[in-house]
C-alpha cells in the first residue's frame, strides 16, 4: 500500500482492520474554505476603503448636498466591515491552521493502516505456522508414544532388534521436538505479528488524538474570530441545531452563522435603505443595481448560511472533519455551496462597491445639473464635488505627492485632472486607454489630504459602454 | 515599523519570496508615500516570474496580481535604463483586460526583451 506525506481524502482506502475511518475529513476542503474566506475578506476590505472614501467626512472623495444625506447610511458601515474582515482573517487563519493537522493525523492513520494490515497477514500466516506446528508435533508425540508403548510391551527377539527399536524411538523423540521447535518459532511470530498490531492501534490512536485536539483547537479558534466579528441579533434555526448538538464542533459552524448571516443582515439593511433613498432622490438608475447588488450579496450570504446549514441536516458525508470526529455529520455538497455563496457575495461586494462610487459621482452631478438633466456618464472633468485646478496652484506638499503620482503612471496616460476638494484634500484622476479594446480604459485615481499624504489610490477599469469592470484598491 | 522592515516586505514581493496577498498584507502596515524608493525592481525579477509561469508554477492570474500589487508603488524604482520597458511590462502584466492575456508566447517575448541584461 502507498502511504504519502500528504493524504486528502482517506476514506478510500480499506479500513476495515479498524472498524472504519478513525479520521474522516478532508483537508483540501477545509483549504478551499479558507482561501474562500480569505478572499472574501479581502475582496471586503477593498471595498470598504471606497465605502469609506464615500462616507467619510474628512475623507471623502465625494462631496456636495447629496454626500451629505448619504453619508449617515453609510457612516457606520466601515467599522462593521473591518470587523468582519478581522473576523474573516481570523476564521482563514485558523482553517489554515487546521487542515494541516488534519492532514498530518490522516496520513498517520493511513500509516497505522499499513502497518496493521501488514500485521493482519503477519498474524494470518503465523496462525496458520502455530497450527500446522501444532500438528506435527502431535502426530510426532503419537508417533513416539505408539512406538514407545510396542517397544514396552513386545520384548525384542533379539539384541539387534532391541537396538533397532531404540534407534527408531529416539529418531521419534528427535521429530518430536523438532516439531516442537516449530510450534516455539510459530508461536514467537504469532506474537511479534500481534505485537505489530498492537503498535499499529496505538498509532492510529495517535492519530485520532491529534485530529481531536486540532479540531477542538480550530473550533476555540472560530469562537474567538466569531467574537471579533459582527454579532448576528437574530437567532435563527440553525442556532438551533447547534444547541441540539451542543459539543466543540458547534463553534465552527455558529462562526459561520452568527457573522455571515448577522453581516448580511446589517449590512443589507443599511446598504438597502442607503440605495432606497439614492433610487427616490436621484432617479439614478445606479442607485437601484447598487440596492440590487446588495440584494445579490445577501442572497450569497443566504447561501453561506443555507450551505452551512446544510452541512448539519445532510449528513451524507464529512466535509471537514471538525464535525465528523465528534459525531457530527456534514455534507460535502452544502460546503460546495458554502464556497459557490461566498463567491456570489464577494462579487456582489465588488459591485456595490463600484456601484456605490458611481452612483456618488451621479448623484453629485445630478444635483449640481438640476432635475432632468442627468449626465451620460461619469464626468472626469474636475471630479465630483470640486474644482479644477493646475499642479501649480498646489500647496507645496501636495505637488510634491503630485510628482510622485505622475511618475507612477503608465507609458500612454492622458494628462491628469486635478480637482481641489472643499476639506483641502486634492483629487487626481488619471485615463489610461486600452491597447487592444477602443473606449476601454483604466482610471488611476489618486485622494491626497492637505499635507500631502495619500488618502487613497485605487485603479478603476471601465468597458467601452462605460461600466465598471473592476477596482483594484491599491491604498489603503 | 522601520524602513528596513518596509524594505523587506518589497524585497519579499518582488522576489516573489512568499504569496503576494501576505507581502501585501505586510505592506498595508506603512503609509503608501515614500520620498524615496526603497528598492527596484530589475529584469532579473520579471524574468524569474515569467519563468514561474512558463513552468507552471504561477498562474496568469497570479502574475496579474503580483504585477498590481508593484505597480503605481512610490518605494519601488525602476533598473536603469530599463525604466520604461519594466513600467510597461508591468502594466501590460496588471491590466490584461487593457493590453493582452499573458501567454507562454508573450512571456517569452518579454524574456526576450531583456535577454542579455543580467
Amino acid at each position: 500500500m502507498e502511504v504519502t506525506d500528504r493524504v486528502t481524502g482517506i476514506d478510500g482506502y480499506d479500513w476495515g482492520v479498524f472498524g472504519a475511518n478513525p479520521v474522516p475529513g478532508d483537508p483540501d476542503a477545509v483549504r478551499a474554505i479558507a482561501v474562500n474566506l480569505r478572499d472574501l475578506a479581502d475582496e471586503v476590505a477593498q471595498q470598504n476603503a471606497l465605502v469609506r472614501a464615500v462616507g467619510s467626512d474628512s475623507e471623502s472623495i465625494w462631496v456636495g448636498p447629496a454626500a451629505q444625506r448619504f453619508r449617515p447610511h453609510v457612516a457606520k458601515l466601515p467599522g462593521e466591515l473591518s470587523k468582519l474582515t478581522t473576523s474573516y482573517h481570523d476564521a482563514a487563519d485558523a482553517l489554515d491552521g487546521y487542515w494541516p493537522r488534519l492532514g498530518d493525523a490522516q496520513a498517520l492513520a493511513v500509516q497505522a493502516l499499513a502497518r496493521a494490515m501488514s500485521a493482519q497477514g503477519a498474524i494470518a500466516v503465523a496462525q496458520g505456522q502455530v497450527a500446522a506446528a501444532s500438528a506435527g508435533a502431535e502426530s510426532a508425540a503419537g508417533s513416539y508414544n505408539s512406538a514407545a508403548m510396542t517397544a514396552a510391551t513386545t520384548p525384542a527377539p533379539t539384541p539387534a532388534a532391541a537396538a533397532a527399536a531404540q534407534a527408531q524411538l529416539q529418531g521419534l523423540q528427535a521429530g518430536y521436538q523438532g516439531a516442537q521447535a516449530q510450534v516455539s518459532a510459530a508461536q514467537a511470530n504469532l506474537a511479534a505479528a500481534n505485537e505489530d498490531m498492537a503498535a499499529a492501534h496505538h498509532m492510529k490512536d495517535t492519530a485520532v488524538a491529534n485530529a481531536h485536539t486540532a479540531s477542538a483547537a480550530v473550533a476555540a479558534a472560530l469562537h474567538a474570530a466569531s467574537a471579533a466579528g459582527i454579532q448576528n441579533p437574530h437567532h435563527s434555526w440553525l442556532s438551533g441545531v447547534f444547541d441540539d448538538i451542543g459539543n466543540v464542533a458547534s463553534g465552527a459552524w455558529n462562526w459561520t452563522e452568527h457573522h455571515v448571516a448577522g453581516w448580511a443582515g446589517d449590512a443589507g439593511r443599511d446598504l438597502g435603505a442607503a440605495g432606497e433613498w439614492a433610487w427616490h432622490a436621484v432617479d439614478n438608475p445606479d442607485a437601484l443595481k447598487a440596492a440590487l447588488d446588495v440584494g445579490g450579496m445577501a442572497l450569497g450570504l443566504a447561501a453561506v448560511v443555507a450551505g452551512a446549514g446544510g452541512e448539519v441536516g445532510g449528513g451524507l458525508l464529512d466535509a471537514t472533519g471538525v464535525g465528523a470526529l465528534v459525531g457530527v455529520p456534514v455534507n460535502v455538497a452544502s460546503a460546495a455551496l458554502i464556497t459557490a455563496g461566498a463567491g456570489m457575495a464577494a462579487v456582489s461586494a465588488a459591485d456595490m462597491g463600484h456601484n456605490l462610487a458611481h452612483m456618488a459621482q451621479d448623484a453629485d452631478n445630478a444635483e449640481r445639473s438640476g432635475p432632468g438633466d442627468s449626465p451620460s456618464g461619469p464626468d472626469y472633468g474636475a471630479g465630483p464635488g470640486g474644482t479644477a485646478t493646475t499642479p501649480s496652484d498646489l500647496p507645496e506638499p501636495v505637488q510634491t505627492n503630485y510628482g510622485r503620482f505622475m511618475k507612477s503612471l503608465p507609458t500612454g496616460a492622458e494628462e491628469p485632472t486635478i480637482t481641489q476638494l472643499p476639506d483641502g484634500s486634492v483629487r487626481f484622476d488619471a485615463n489610461v486607454p486600452a491597447a487592444n479594446i477602443p473606449g476601454s480604459y483604466a482610471t488611476y485615481t489618486k485622494v491626497v489630504d492637505a499635507e500631502g499624504n495619500t488618502v487613497t489610490f485605487y485603479k478603476t477599469t471601465y468597458a467601452p459602454d462605460g461600466s465598471v469592470v473592476h477596482v483594484k484598491v491599491k491604498y489603503p | 515599523m522601520t524602513t528596513v522592515s518596509r524594505t523587506q516586505a518589497l524585497r519579499d514581493l518582488i522576489d516573489l519570496r512568499e504569496p503576494v496577498a501576505d507581502a501585501v498584507r505586510r505592506l498595508r502596515a506603512f503609509p503608501w508615500d515614500s520620498d524615496a524608493e526603497l528598492t527596484v525592481l530589475g529584469p532579473g525579477n520579471v524574468i524569474h516570474v515569467l519563468d514561474l509561469y512558463l513552468h507552471g508554477v504561477l498562474a496568469s492570474a497570479e502574475v496579474e496580481e503580483w504585477a498590481e500589487a508593484i505597480e503605481g508603488r512610490d518605494d519601488i524604482g525602476y533598473e536603469f535604463p530599463h525604466g520604461e520597458t519594466l513600467k510597461q511590462l508591468i502594466f501590460e502584466l496588471a491590466n490584461p483586460l487593457l493590453t493582452r492575456q499573458l501567454e507562454p508566447s508573450r512571456a517569452r517575448e518579454w524574456k526576450d526583451t531583456f535577454a542579455g541584461t543580467d
